[in-house]
């Protein structure tokens, strides 16, 4: 691997003037903060906390990752916030302060805690209001790779998360030598409110890709001018766009590992020989990514903090916002980038894995940008193109049944709220999802995810929630079944029962779904040994099914965790 | 009104208006698309094709019994990418079991390849392109991927429902949750702002601008309108309307209008905005004035992206009126058209300079008066102007 000057990749210089922010350094600056308080700390990492009893300050912090300096919402003045290591078993305490003017709150995503614990304004507790103190105490009932954020306003789109690890009580099922935090973010010099207003005004705002003339007459030339225009014509009839990936992307976006852009750079060492355990977490408020260490396969560990059957020589996975992945690596002496490119290829995050201290690797050029299909929309009936490199998942498209509006009896509330219904929702485990298929990476899918243990609950679901992911992108608008959090009704669950609930997307864009308080049993294949996450991907156009323990009393949140989704696609879910 | 204007009225009405309504009819079929495309195939299937649902559904019941009962010596979370001919060491079960999946797995690719169903009539539903169902791909049939076939739901029917509670239990700390996803949002737009000569040599600049303020589907819409030439107001006109999305794609807009260059009219006005199949913008009005004047107008523009940055936009306006107001210049009848082409260049999102063409001609009655006024009834222009939005 050649030794190379961190700017120096195989992103044309074009591409990285628009896209590649992050020419100022990273972490804190002076300059703004009145009192000089925060001019000296250029955090380089959040730091690691340990114990059972954490201090969490939350302050507005000036930071300058782009070269603009801006106002960030931080956890003891770091961005990310530091990192809580603790033990399974103990019990732990975490006083959380809020020094910020506005009310906030700490959410740990993933852990299994009491409602009152969960941190949730109106559900779990009022919120921390300006200077007060709320102290969580809840027992680390479990062990893995977790991550903590606010779920006040937009703080944790303006850096209020972090990182956490639970040691298990007992031996780790995974041998490792040493291991880091790849924490993927974010970063927009635009405030949210600002973000979202835009999509309010022109949903399309930030695609920097839409389509032009040339793709289609490129298109033309290719397939002939007819199939061209086939091929535009139910896109047009839709008012659609097959280019339409993420909502918001790289045009205001950097991409952020360990709150580093990919110009500074995050580095992590290791010693050749040693198995090295990263733990992948997607803190991100809107962007999927796909990430690959060229020159090192991975063994996928775990999902969600969840020990797995480890899946061995992946080289590439997608890591939806919330979600985590553990991974082992074994790498040979020498520097390795962790490409982390979003799913719409309009930005990348960068982090480096080095034996020597300061080596960079070459930087791969991110992949096209992938193109939404018939089969993406949910409207596929079978066409070849779409289909390659998946099998039988794909069984569920001969279910012609699949196509009785209402074989259910679930309705969705149409209106000028909703843009689309998939017609044929199919079943994708197997399918890596859009941008992935056939690039000859071998590339991580639902379907490989296989519990280490076996699936404690093995009743099977005595009922089925079925829950339509809604939009219009247009008006930008998003619901469940047609009806925003606003105008719904709680779902109901009685405790200790255990059901099956099914997602159709409905919409063009992946969806990450967070049901708060309990597990979400993903029925990836092997009843016995159903893989446990608190994150599920719903692919567009895909359906999805798994299995939930109503084991927690109380009130919970269940939302798609895209931070501008979120407030329409949200649902209460009342344990009783 | 005479029959002629009464005429015009009606079809510039029908025009104006049912233009819009297509996207009603669409967004009907989307709603009903469900229904609509499996009533499309009841009535395109042939026996023969029910015939072949009907073993589909006869092989897929008997794969779902196969994986209903797992052979239990097996772990098949290891199985993946088995080939089972090649299995030695099976037990007598296990033997049989993939036995009869061989055998059901031939039968369906046989099913796969049956020509029976008349495929040409069935828009969106291409069975013969079904790959889903090509089994000939089905490489060493990996049990561990079978739940995608759903067998766990085909093999046992548990109620399903969206899960809504009965009783509404209030939060626990009402207040403290702010889930605001329709937030108060203003949006201005310069449309055009513009400068050309006409052909008496003096320079008009025109605005065409709009505002929203609201929410995502109930907005108040100020919409302005002005001509200055030599340094005078020729034509000026605002309007205020209610929007209320109704459909995914299209608001009604309903509110008055007031002209107040040339002369002053006041209107009530109903219209339709919104975006057309194949993305054309559409707004269209009708508008009522106080002595029983009618006025109905369509606008459609339609942005072609030749690069990221470079857009060619062309716009057409129509115009009509229910009767002749002369101190207006406005003739019954088909009253004005204009073609417009913009060339322009996105220097950011929210502004877009162009060069542009504009042609417009008058007709009739309104172009009788302009005659009789000395000015030009017909009239191209070469503009140069904005497009902005904030």
């Amino acid at each position: 691997m050649n030794k190379l000057p961190p700017n120096t990749s195989g992103v044309s210089d074009v591409a990285r003037r628009q896209f590649v922010k992050g020419l100022g350094m990273t972490g804190l600056v002076a300059g703004m903060a009145p009192s000089g308080l925060f001019a000296a700390p250029n955090v380089l990492d959040a730091p690691m906390l340990k114990g059972n009893t954490f201090d969490l300050t939350l302050t507005e912090t000036p930071v300058n990752l782009t070269g603009q300096p801006r106002m960030a919402t931080t956890i003891n003045g770091s961005l990310p916030g530091p990192t809580l290591r603790m033990k399974e078993g103990e019990n732990i305490t975490i006083r959380v302060t809020n020094k910020m003017s506005v009310t906030s709150s700490i959410h740990w995503h993933g852990l299994i805690l009491p409602s009152n614990m969960d941190g949730v304004p109106g559900l779990s507790f009022a919120g921390i209001k300006p200077g007060e103190t709320y102290t969580y105490q809840f027992e680390a009932i479990q062990s893995g790779t977790y991550w903590y954020h606010s779920h006040s306003g937009y703080q944790e789109a303006t850096g209020l998360y972090g990182s956490i690890i639970i040691d298990p009580r007992e031996k780790d099922v995974v041998q490792y030598d040493r291991d880091h935090i790849i924490l993927l973010s974010d970063w927009s010099d635009e405030s949210p409110k600002e973000i979202y207003a835009k999509l309010k005004k022109l949903s399309h705002y930030y695609n920097t890709r839409e389509r032009v003339l040339s793709d289609f007459t490129k298109e033309a030339a290719a397939k002939g001018f007819e199939k061209a225009v086939d091929g535009r014509k139910m896109w047009n009839e839709m008012r659609m766009s097959d280019r339409d990936i993420s909502d918001v992307t790289g045009r205001t976006y950097s991409f952020l590992t360990n709150g580093k852009t990919p110009a500074s750079g995050w580095e992590g060492m290791f010693k050749p020989g040693e198995r090295v355990r990263l733990r992948f977490i997607n803190g991100s408020a809107m962007t999927f990514f796909d990430v690959r260490i060229p020159g090192l396969k991975m063994e996928v560990v775990s999902s969600d903090g969840q020990d797995l059957r480890p899946v061995k020589g992946i080289d590439e996975f997608r890591i939806g916002v919330a979600e985590t992945y553990d991974v082992i690596v074994e790498p040979k002496a020498g520097p390795y980038t962790i490409f982390s490119q979003a799913i719409d290829r309009s930005g990348y995050a960068r982090g480096t894995l080095t034996s020597l201290p300061n080596q960079r690797a070459a930087v791969p050029a991110m992949d096209e940008m992938p193109t939404l299909t018939m089969n993406d929309m949910g409207m596929d009936h079978g066409s070849m193109e779409s289909m390659e490199g998946m099998d039988h998942s794909n069984m569920a498209g001969m279910d012609h049944s699949n196509m009785k509006p209402a074989e259910s009896g679930v309705k969705i509330k149409m209106g000028p709220q909703v843009d689309m219904v998939a017609t044929n929702p199919q079943v994708r485990l197997d399918d890596p999802g859009v941008g992935l298929r056939n690039n000859g990476r071998r590339v991580l899918t639902y379907g490989e995810l296989r519990n280490y243990y076996p699936t404690k609950d093995k009743r099977s679901p005595s009922r089925e929630i079925e829950l339509h992911m809604t939009g219009n992108m247009s008006r930008y608008m998003w619901s469940f079944n047609g009806v925003k959090y606003n105008e719904a009704k709680p779902i109901g669950l009685r405790y200790g029962e255990r059901v099956r609930i099914t997602l159709i997307n409905d919409t063009m864009m992946n969806h990450p779904v967070h049901l708060h308080g309990m597990w979400s049993e993903l029925e990836s294949g092997d009843d016995n040994y159903l893989p446990r996450k608190h994150t599920i991907v719903v692919q567009p156009g895909a359906k999805i099914s798994y299995l939930v323990t109503a084991d927690a009393k109380g009130q919970w949140a269940y939302h798609c965790h895209l931070l501008f989704h979120m407030k329409g696609m949200f649902r209460r879910v009342i344990v009783a | 009104m005479n029959n002629k204007s009464l005429a015009t009225t009606l079809l510039s009405i029908s025009i104006g208006l049912a233009l819009a309504p297509t996207a009603f009819a669409k967004h009907k079929g989307e709603v009903d698309c469900k229904k609509a495309s499996n009533a499309k195939a009841a009535a395109c299937i042939d026996p023969a094709a029910i015939a072949k649902a009907a073993r589909i559904k006869a092989a897929k019941a008997r794969m779902a019994k196969m994986a209903k009962k797992p052979a239990p010596a097996m772990d098949h979370s290891k199985m993946k990418g088995m080939d089972h001919s090649k299995m030695q060491d099976m037990s007598p079960a296990a033997k049989a079991k993939a036995a009869r999946i061989k055998a059901a797995r031939a039968r369906m690719a046989k099913m796969s390849k049956a020509p029976a169903m008349d495929h040409s009539k069935m828009k969106g539903m291409d069975h013969s392109k079904m790959p889903g169902m090509d089994h000939s791909k089905m490489k060493g049939m990996d049990h561990s991927k079978m739940p995608g076939m759903d067998h766990s739901k085909m093999a046992k029917k548990i109620p399903v429902s969206d899960g809504s509670m009965d009783v509404n239990i209030p939060l626990p700390y009402p207040g403290a949750m702010h889930m605001i996803d329709d937030p108060f949002v203003t949006k201005v737009m310069i449309d055009a702002f513009e400068v050309a000569q006409n052909k008496a040599g003096d320079n008009t600049l025109t605005l065409e601008a709009d505002a929203w303020l609201g929410y995502d589907l109930h907005k108040l819409w100020l919409k302005t309108d002005l001509e200055m030439s030599g340094g005078k107001l020729e034509e000026g006109e605002i309007q205020a309307l209610y929007s209320r999305g109704i459909s995914p794609y299209w608001d009604v807009q309903a509110g008055v209008r007031k002209d107040f260059k040339p002369v002053g009219r006041e209107w009530a006005v109903v219209g339709m905005k919104g975006t057309a199949p194949y993305l054309f913008d559409i707004d269209t009005s009708f508008a009522l004035g106080k002595n029983g004047q009618t006025n109905a107008r369509f606008n459609a523009e339609y942005e072609l992206m030749l690069t990221q940055k470079v857009v060619l936009a062309p716009e057409l306006d129509l115009s009509f009126y229910g009767k002749d107001d002369e101190e207006a210049g406005a003739g019954s009848g088909f009253s004005q058209a204009s073609v417009g082409l913009r060339l322009g260049y996105e220097v950011k999102r929210e502004f877009t300079p162009y060069v542009g063409l504009r042609w417009s001609k008058k007709f009739g009655n309104t172009a009788d008066f302009a005659r009789a006024e000395g000015e030009d009834v017909s009239d191209t222009q070469l503009v140069l102007g904005i497009e902005a939005w904030f």
